[in-house]
């Protein structure tokens, strides 16, 4: 017979429910503190990965997932620095897929020679002629600015030599040929016979099977996706570089405060896109690692060249004295970065640090714009990417320092969507933004940024003699006297024209629990976490 | 009126049913008005697929595969005649069908409005008539100063300030990592909801997990829509505790505590049950913040990361369906009016 139902017994069950829920509250964190002790590795990360496909830069976690779930033919080699901390090592390459390669004197035939023994997640092999099929994959598919870019416009340009040999003939030296076309996104590894088997008439690369399916090539597998919660992954069976973790949980936290206070307390042991304000509580609290390394990614002021006063240089160099560098450097970035001084960004290969005169001087600021004939009350509208901490408070500084010069700044807070939108319709007048070469090689950040159809010269930048400067330094090879010769006269004319204002360049911080070891710090500073392991 | 019981059932069925149809044109309508508003919003997907290292035809590949170059009114037509079977479109974001984002992300969002309703409807409506029934005294005081608080706490600063208590500092609740714990496997899918999916399959971890993960946004949730609710029963009750019957029943030598429960009360909830409604969608739809503090996968945080990144289809999606839930909830309330006050005529 059912109990009456009293208003104390209610009372009595409900709080039995709330108790019960809070004493598990209180457990849940033991059996995470034994399942650590595994080689389980919990990782907080920001958002859900938007697709499997690789040739889609959807962001930093899917770069993330990519590193696990496909794998390339080769990575940067590894070094250590002073502090046993280890990071990339741009004059050694580390073996993957390949287990050796060549490149020919003139730098447009690569060889590669593969692991026998790879194979992809379901037992089909990686052999030479899989790789050719997945790099014409993406070239079919329009997936990769980055092989075009690299040198290999088409599939035909990939020969199999044999089972285990592959070449690619290059149709001009690139400077980072190697790197470009083995190791970037677009050397991914994907099962191209499979995905074919998914095309359609609407969809004849088989592009929508791949958003949420894949079969992987990379050391770990999809184990279960609970959209827009998290994601578990388990060592590939067939992976022909046996990894140490059992398994890697990618929990998304959304709120970077969140995911803080869970790695402080040991709940997640590696955590991605911690606010930098926090870094500095986090170096003492217990338990928990902080590393930071000096990174390529570059903070700027850019102006458009299309319209005045932002093309008069006396306005440009204005701007140039106006910037307010090292409260930036103290204010926004909490002191964890480093003074740029260039048109490229610090640490990377070419970059020339003294041609850049600018030093924060109102005075002089004052002189440059009256020279520019600015009218009194000149008011600049500009975007700023809601959320971010670095723009926000970059630009607001901005603003207070050219309040003093009587310019006014609108600030238009949006969405990041809808600013690179601006950005790259080339509709902004003024704005802060940052780039970060995947290759760190300034080259590289010329193709992309300098030349006048480069997909990110938002501000219309154009000066013929720079211009054939950096063409010729793409193809001539990364190190050579000439090449550096080159790239020194490219800044001196670029800085020269305030081609941008350079403000400064971030370090890169990644937080883990103590116990977190092996993790590698690499140029696009997207972590390999089946390097990791559980100490 | 209706003269039989049988007549009053046949107008409320009917009443029902004009409702339900005047939802169709409202749908329709919405619709178009949400697509042109979403279009209208600057910013290029296929750029955000892309990211920085792209070029002008692999930019030119995607937006004619993401049909970006159809005119307008051809994208509405398509969008417009996906709706009518069922298909609200895809997500870029996720690779998803947007209904079936909205099927998962529902039942997390219904779990959490409905638990945080619950709470706020038992803590809410006692105060406004503990506190309306003891005028001027440290209770009446105490449930108008929880009213203010409430409504003007941010609720994204009241579920930090649980979170840094209760599990960072005290550490007696769950890590705010999401439905349930990292290394405890989900329930079989039944109803989507973790509490009543790990009920139904006797699975008690998953009770245990999904409830202590629950407890902190609920609180944070029912806290302040609490407030609210208690804000307008004291109003309500000080109203009807000033009328006429009430003060005839006080002379007729009728109980102060049947006064206040059992004729007061029912007069006073009205408005309340209104007011309930309105929070009821709300809670549902639009608790985005509370989602992302505790990393809780509902409607609202899809919707709020697919606009930031210019995925519109959620939007248009996220929107349609909690309009949906609007108008059903209101017809529930407008029926709900007739059950309180049989003089109130659905008709």
């Amino acid at each position: 017979m059912p109990q009456e139902v009293t208003r104390r017994r209610f009372m009595f069950q409900t709080l039995g429910v709330l108790g019960g829920a809070t004493v598990s509250g209180n457990l849940l964190p033991l059996l995470a503190e034994a399942a650590k002790r595994k080689q389980v590795l919990r990782v907080a990360i920001e958002r859900d990965f938007e697709t499997l496909r690789p040739e889609l830069s959807a962001g930093d976690t899917a770069n993330l997932l990519r590193r696990l779930i496909y794998t390339t033919p080769i990575l940067w080699g590894t070094q250590q620095r002073p502090d046993g901390s280890l990071i990339y090592d741009m004059d050694r390459i580390e073996m993957g897929l390949a287990t050796a390669y060549k490149v020919s004197e003139d730098r447009q035939l690569i060889e590669f020679t593969l692991d026998s023994n790879a194979k992809f997640a379901n037992g089909d092999p990686i052999n030479a002629q899989a790789l050719k099929e997945s790099y014409a994959w993406f070239l079919n598919a329009k997936g990769s600015g980055q092989l075009r870019v690299n040198g290999l416009p088409s599939a035909d340009r990939i020969e199999v030599v044999d089972e285990v040999t592959v070449r690619l003939r290059l149709d001009r030296p690139v400077a980072w040929g190697l790197i470009g076309n083995a190791l970037l996104s677009s050397s991914s590894i994907v099962h191209a016979q499979e995905i074919m088997k998914h095309a359609t008439a609407d969809d004849p690369y088989g592009t929508k099977w791949l958003e949420t399916k894949t079969i992987e090539s990379g050391p770990f597998v999809i184990e279960t996706w609970q959209k827009g919660a998290m994601m578990s992954l388990v060592p590939n069976p067939h992976a022909f570089q046996p990894a140490k973790l059992e398994r890697i949980i990618l929990q998304i936290i959304p709120d970077a405060s969140t995911r803080r206070i869970v790695l402080e307390r040991g709940d997640i042991d590696f955590a991605v896109q911690i606010a930098t304000k926090d870094i500095p509580d986090l170096r003492k609290a217990s338990g928990v690692k902080v590393l930071s390394y000096p990174s390529a990614r570059g903070w700027w002021l850019g102006m458009t060249w299309n319209k005045a006063p932002f093309n008069n240089i006396h306005f440009r160099r204005a701007m140039a004295w106006a910037m307010p560098y090292e409260t930036l450097m103290q204010v926004v970035t909490h002191g964890l970065a480093e003074r740029s001084r260039s048109c490229v960004p610090n640490n990377v290969s070419g970059y020339v640090g003294d041609l850049w005169p600018y030093e924060t001087n109102l005075e002089k600021a004052r002189e440059e714009l009256a020279q520019a004939q600015v009218p009194e009350g000149f008011t600049v509208t500009i975007p700023v990417y809601a959320g971010d901490l670095f723009d926000e408070e970059a630009t607001v500084l901005i603003k207070e320092s050219l309040a003093k010069l009587g310019i006014t700044l609108t600030l238009q807070k949006m969405p990041i969507g809808q600013k690179r939108t601006l950005l790259t319709k080339k509709q902004v007048d003024m704005a802060v933004y940052d780039w970060r070469p995947w290759v760190p090689d300034a080259g590289y950040f010329i193709y992309w940024n300098w030349l006048p159809d480069s997909f990110t010269n938002y501000w219309n930048y154009l000066n013929p003699e720079a211009q054939v400067l950096g063409n010729e330094a793409i193809t001539m090879a990364i190190g050579s006297p000439e090449r550096q010769a080159k790239l020194r006269r490219f800044q001196e004319i670029v800085n020269g024209d305030i081609g941008l204002v350079p403000l400064f360049t971030q370090f890169d911080n990644l937080v883990m629990r103590e116990h977190v070891q092996g993790y590698v710090y690499y140029p696009d500073a997207i972590p390999v976490l089946a390097k990791l392991s559980i100490g | 009126m209706p003269d039989s019981p049988q007549g009053e059932v046949m107008e409320i069925i009917s009443y029902v049913a004009r409702r339900l149809a005047t939802i169709i044109p409202t749908l329709l309508g919405a619709s178009m008005v949400i697509f042109v508003l979403t279009m209208l919003i600057p910013g290029d997907p296929a750029l955000m697929r892309l990211g920085n290292f792209a070029t002008a035809e692999q930019l030119q590949s995607l937006h004619e595969e993401m049909g970006l170059t159809k005119p307008l009114y051809e994208r509405y037509m398509l969008y417009l005649g996906g709706l009518l079977r069922g298909d609200m479109g895809r997500s870029w974001r996720t690779g998803n069908l947007v209904l079936d984002d909205l099927r998962a992300r529902l039942p997390m969002s219904i779990e959490l409005g409905v638990c945080s309703m619950l709470l706020a409807i038992a803590i809410g409506i006692p105060v406004g008539v503990w506190s309306a029934a003891s005028k001027d005294s440290v209770i009446d005081y105490s449930g108008k100063a929880y009213g203010i608080l409430g409504v003007a706490m941010p609720l994204f600063w009241g579920g930090l300030v649980l979170v840094y208590v209760f599990y960072f500092k005290l550490g007696i609740a769950p890590a705010p990592t999401g439905r349930i714990d990292m290394l405890v496997s989900p329930p079989t899918h039944i109803t989507g909801s973790y509490l009543l999916d790990g009920l139904l399959t006797g699975d008690l971890e998953v009770v245990m997990s999904s409830a202590a993960h629950l407890v902190l946004p609920v609180i944070t949730l029912a806290f302040v829509t609490g407030a609210s609710i208690a804000r307008m029963t004291y109003t309500s009750m000080r109203k009807v505790l000033a009328s006429q019957f009430i003060l005839v029943s006080h002379a007729y030598g009728v109980s102060p505590r049947a006064i206040v429960y059992k004729f007061a009360l029912k007069n006073a909830l009205m408005p309340v049950v209104t007011l309930i409604g309105l929070q009821v969608g709300f809670l549902i739809g639009g608790v985005v913040l509370v989602e992302v503090v505790f990393s809780l996968p509902g409607i609202g945080r899809y919707a709020v990361e697919s606009l930031l990144v210019n995925d519109f289809a959620p939007v248009q999606g996220f929107v349609l369906l909690v309009l949906v839930v609007y108008l059903l909830v209101n017809l529930l309330v407008d029926l709900l009016y007739g059950v309180l006050n049989p003089q109130v005529h659905n008709g």
